[in-house]
């Protein structure tokens, strides 16, 4: 279970636009373990899709990874060339979308469009292909699993379709599925079924998951572990339980609170003033320096670093960095 | 709170003719909105929630008059809006305003601040330039935008600002009813919770009445006095936010409440009621209560007889045969709500 | 939390403006500096109509000058050819560049005239048409499939052949064929435009048809009519010229580019630059046209305004 599955290493990547250059992600690291659930969370511009999309080395022309390393199963996925990630696509790293219609060709049915990778990275004959699918389109919880396979996309509801998707990414058995955004087109009845859905093929398929969310109550129920995004950097990186009570990074805290409950009632909401900077023109110390309650003269002027506290918390903020410094100066103190 | 009555509608219904082939020989309905009943009190907040294709926002529209009713009774200050005149309706619009869900594509990219909150003064009060001017300042200091941007395009803006002009566009009349349709649903997280206490604030502060119209429960909790849980175009449910929370009466209301993720991992092992099943087509819906397909204790009579939208109890108003959370039901005739 | 007290912090946000964008004029230049054949197109648009606006004080000769003992005259670098006609005379003796000057004046007067007339008449049918829709749209769309089953030329050629032909008739005419180009686009347009919440927000707000129409459906529409006109100048000076060419367009004394072009398609075989000069001069001022046809579309696209 310890074995790390995937390591991003200090991950950038860029968009190089007519109005300049986009640091979309900014020095991202985090890994995830085989069997793992990792969310990484953020709002839209944070750069949580980039990086998923960095993995898979999806970017469109304009971005590019300029610095860091992916390593999945300890190969480097920046350096592979494009036909060793072809091979891993579908593969050993699967992928399902926000919108399952866009992702579903409309002019072929359900089954054409499932056994494809089946028979490109399984090598199944037609028959065995069609059984696989048949399979595991059952698993997934769709009824009548025959007529599906010979139905076109558009017949099917948005819950369906991405029971298709899901169906379809875990049929080659990957060891990686990357789930940007998977239930926000979906109604919360149907959401849930989907969440319940993919939290069974974890305990079944020990299949790992990289779950791209902006729904902190998706986090709360799903993940192991969870990296906070904001402005292309992680703020805040730690394992669900720690995170939930005790958020560190000022972002964190005020995305946990700003997000209603629904059993509770509220005189009024929590919410973080003002706007994401214009990633153009980010700030040059802190990102969140504008927003943050907290903010300090060196938050301005000087960029925080990741700071380590107790079972791998990272935050990067400086009023924990300060905490740090102080320890360590307490206990030479204390030593001398 | 004051118990005038604003707005009442009576079986309000829109079926939309979804009639195939040449000869149209099969006519074909999609039953959007199928006989709703509720009324909105002066100055309160009601909301309504339900999965897509419930028909809330065809609800919305009817009383915003975006659409035509094929049947029903909308009465607005004790008029039936459907029978007025087009100059009469013209003027009550200036009454019942809206504010739409995505703040990208509900403002005219080619117009300027000014001109966007300017444009219902300009339409329904004769203002001299001086006066609209003030008037739009007014506005925009109300809703918390820089008055030094008066004159830029909404492209220039956040999601976030660009809900507020839509805001200021839509209290500059002084509206006796706002219909707020999924006003919050595109926006970050963050920026959602400036938007509902924005529209709190002035709520109370203008004395408004609110229609709010949503799918994420957890806003429509915050900011509604008493919600509406509607269901393949109807109503299941009417209650008070508070009674809706202490327990459901209906089984779909249960589900959709359960439905919704905690945002606390500690409550991850919380029993949970997931409704299974999807949504039927509102083109072919289920005879019977049309949540019998779904619901985990249909009877037979659900399938065969539809149940009534009726008070269970003082009120608590549900469509249901076997109403859930009996206990609820009996002792509040005594329970004041707080 | 350890912030409680500032969980109220001021519910107004910053007016922080997404980006701070350069005034439009300085924009424009550098959109215009980045594209070589905007450019290029601009350019020569710019000098196309310099020339014909002052063509009456750059041309040596009146272009209805005959002169029968400079007949066929070859350009300057030919032999017997001199400055005094650079670029040569046609068979009356007329200087081919003193008429091509003044032939630019008509073909593009006519070509920017007609496709305002047609704009005019296919923008309000296209507003119209896909703004009310039903029995409106219906009666208006069947009336432009008419139009368009009529071939142009032909069309051209019979007005022509009962009027008097000359520019203003020429005008009317090719605008009349042209509209429903641009009835069929902006009713295009429409039908998406209308379906947008800002128009639903204008109804709700009670705002008159006739101001939705021009406030808030007009000025979206007018960006992808500007780029389509400026390509449809392009061929309507073509189109004249093929007129005039036919001896359908514009009469003697009056000059423009198809009937120098016309005048010279006699002496193809032994005097080249009777046809050849006028060709050129279309061939380039209907590129540059292109060209900045081209670069307008890229401009006015919202979407590349980032």
């Amino acid at each position: 279970m310890s074995e790390k599955l995937l390591e991003i290493n200090n991950l950038k990547t860029h968009f190089f636009t007519e109005a300049g250059v986009v640091p979309s992600v900014d020095d991202v690291s985090f890994s995830i373990k085989k069997g793992e659930i990792v969310a990484v969370v953020g709002e839209s511009g944070s750069g949580k899709s980039v990086t998923s999309l960095s993995i898979m080395n999806l970017l469109d022309k304009a971005g590019k990874v300029v610095n860091g390393e992916i390593l999945f199963d300890g190969k480097d996925l920046t350096k592979a060339s494009e036909k060793e990630l072809r091979n891993l696509r579908g593969d050993d790293i699967a992928m399902i979308f926000q919108e399952p219609l866009t992702s579903l060709n409309p002019v072929f049915t359900i089954g054409n469009q499932m056994m494809e990778p089946i028979r490109l990275h399984l090598k199944l004959n037609k028959k065995d292909a069609k059984a696989r699918c048949i399979e595991m389109l059952d698993k997934v919880g769709i009824p009548r699993a025959e007529k599906v396979f010979d139905s076109f996309p558009h017949s099917l509801s948005g819950g369906m379709r991405q029971r298709v998707m899901i169906a379809m990414a875990l049929s080659c058995n990957p060891m990686l599925l990357i789930a940007d955004e998977p239930t926000t087109a979906l109604d919360v009845t149907i959401q849930a079924q989907i969440l319940n859905l993919m939290r069974d093929i974890v305990e079944d398929l020990g299949t790992a998951i990289l779950l791209i969310t902006h729904d902190l109550g998706v986090v709360a129920e799903m993940a192991d572990k969870v990296v906070v995004m904001y402005a292309g950097q992680v703020v805040e990186y730690a394992d669900v339980f720690t995170l939930f009570k005790n958020p560190k990074h000022p972002y964190t805290q005020g995305l946990i609170e700003s997000t209603p409950k629904i059993n509770q009632l509220y005189e009024k909401l929590h919410s973080i003033p003002g706007t994401v900077p214009n990633p153009l023109n980010y700030p040059s110390g802190c990102r969140f320096v504008d927003r943050c309650p907290f903010a300090m003269k060196q938050c301005i002027t000087h960029e925080p670093n990741n700071t380590y506290t107790a079972d791998g918390h990272t935050v990067k903020c400086w009023l924990h960095e300060m905490d740090r410094i102080e320890n360590e100066t307490l206990k030479e103190k204390v030593r001398n | 709170m004051q118990d005038e009555k604003l707005l009442v509608v009576n079986n309000l219904k829109k079926h939309f003719d979804v009639t195939k082939g040449f000869f149209k020989k099969d006519k074909s309905y999609v039953y959007a909105v199928d006989g709703l009943n509720f009324d909105v009190k002066k100055g309160e907040v009601l909301g309504i929630v339900g999965e897509s294709g419930c028909g809330k926002s065809t609800a919305g529209n009817m009383i915003g008059q975006l659409l035509e009713p094929t049947e029903g009774e909308i009465i607005f200050e004790g008029e039936d809006l459907l029978n007025l005149s087009r100059s009469e309706l013209r003027k009550r619009r200036a009454d019942i305003q809206m504010i739409f869900q995505d703040p990208f594509s509900s403002l005219n990219p080619r117009m300027r601040v000014f001109e966007l909150i300017a444009e219902p003064l300009r339409t329904h009060r004769k203002l001299n330039k001086k006066e609209l001017r003030n008037r739009v300042e007014e506005m925009m200091d109300l809703v918390g935008l820089n008055r030094a941007y008066m004159n830029r395009f909404p492209h220039e803006f956040s999601g976030g600002q660009r809900q507020r002009i839509g805001i200021a566009r839509a209290i500059a009349l002084n509206p006796k009813l706002i219909i707020c349709d999924e006003p919050v649903s595109a926006l970050d997280v963050s920026i959602q919770s400036q938007i509902l206490n924005l529209l709190v604030k002035l709520q109370k502060e203008l004395d408004l009445t609110f229609i709010f119209i949503a799918h994420g429960l957890p806003a429509v909790k915050y900011i509604s006095d008493r919600i509406a849980v509607m269901y393949l175009g109807k109503i299941v449910e009417l209650t008070t936010k508070e009674k809706l929370f202490e327990g459901a009466l209906h089984p779909y209301t249960e589900g959709l409440l359960s439905a919704v993720p905690i945002p606390d991992p500690e409550e991850r092992t919380k029993e949970r009621h997931i409704i299974e099943g999807d949504i039927p087509s509102p083109e072919n819906p289920p005879n019977g209560c049309n949540f019998h397909t779904r619901c985990p204790f249909a009877q037979d009579i659900c399938r065969n007889e539809e149940p009534e939208f009726e008070e269970k109890a003082n009120g608590r108003f549900a469509a249901c045969h076997f109403p859930l959370n009996t206990h609820l039901l009996e002792k509040n005739e005594t329970v004041q709500s707080t | 939390m350890s912030h409680e007290s500032q969980a109220v912090v001021n519910d107004i946000s910053k007016d922080e403006l997404v980006e701070n964008r350069p005034s439009s004029l300085k924009r424009w230049m550098r959109l215009l500096w980045r594209s070589k054949t905007g450019t290029v197109g601009l350019i020569i648009v710019v000098i196309a109509l310099l020339v014909a606006i002052f063509a009456p004080l750059i041309a040596p000769y009146q272009p209805q000058e005959i002169n029968p003992v400079n007949m066929l005259k070859p350009p300057f670098w030919m032999e017997n050819g001199s400055m005094e006609n650079i670029l040569g005379t046609d068979n009356l003796g007329r200087d081919i560049f003193s008429r091509i000057l003044y032939g630019s004046q008509i073909s593009i007067l006519v070509g920017v005239m007609s496709v305002v007339v047609a704009g005019f008449i296919g923008v309000t049918v296209g507003l119209v048409s896909g703004y009310f829709g039903g029995i409106i749209d219906n009666i208006l769309m069947r009336l432009v499939d008419s139009f368009l089953a009529i071939p142009t030329i032909l069309f051209a050629l019979v007005i022509l052949a009962i009027f008097d032909s000359g520019v203003f008739t020429l005008i009317i005419v090719l605008g009349v064929t042209n509209w429903v180009n641009y009835a069929r686009l902006v009713r295009g347009e429409v039908l998406t435009l209308k379906e947008r919440d800002y128009v639903k927000a204008a109804h709700s707000i009670g705002v008159s048809n006739f101001k939705i129409i021009v406030r808030h459906l007009l000025p979206n529409v007018i960006s992808s009519f500007i780029v389509i006109s400026t390509l449809s100048v392009a061929t309507t000076i073509i189109l004249e010229a093929s007129l005039s060419f036919l001896g359908l367009g514009v009469q003697p004394p009056t000059v423009s580019w198809g009937s120098i072009l016309s005048d010279g398609r006699d002496y193809l075989s032994t005097s080249w630059w009777l046809a050849t000069f006028p060709g050129i001069a279309i061939t380039i001022t209907v590129l540059g046209i292109i060209f900045l046809g081209d670069w307008l579309r890229d401009v006015l696209d919202p979407r590349t305004q980032k």
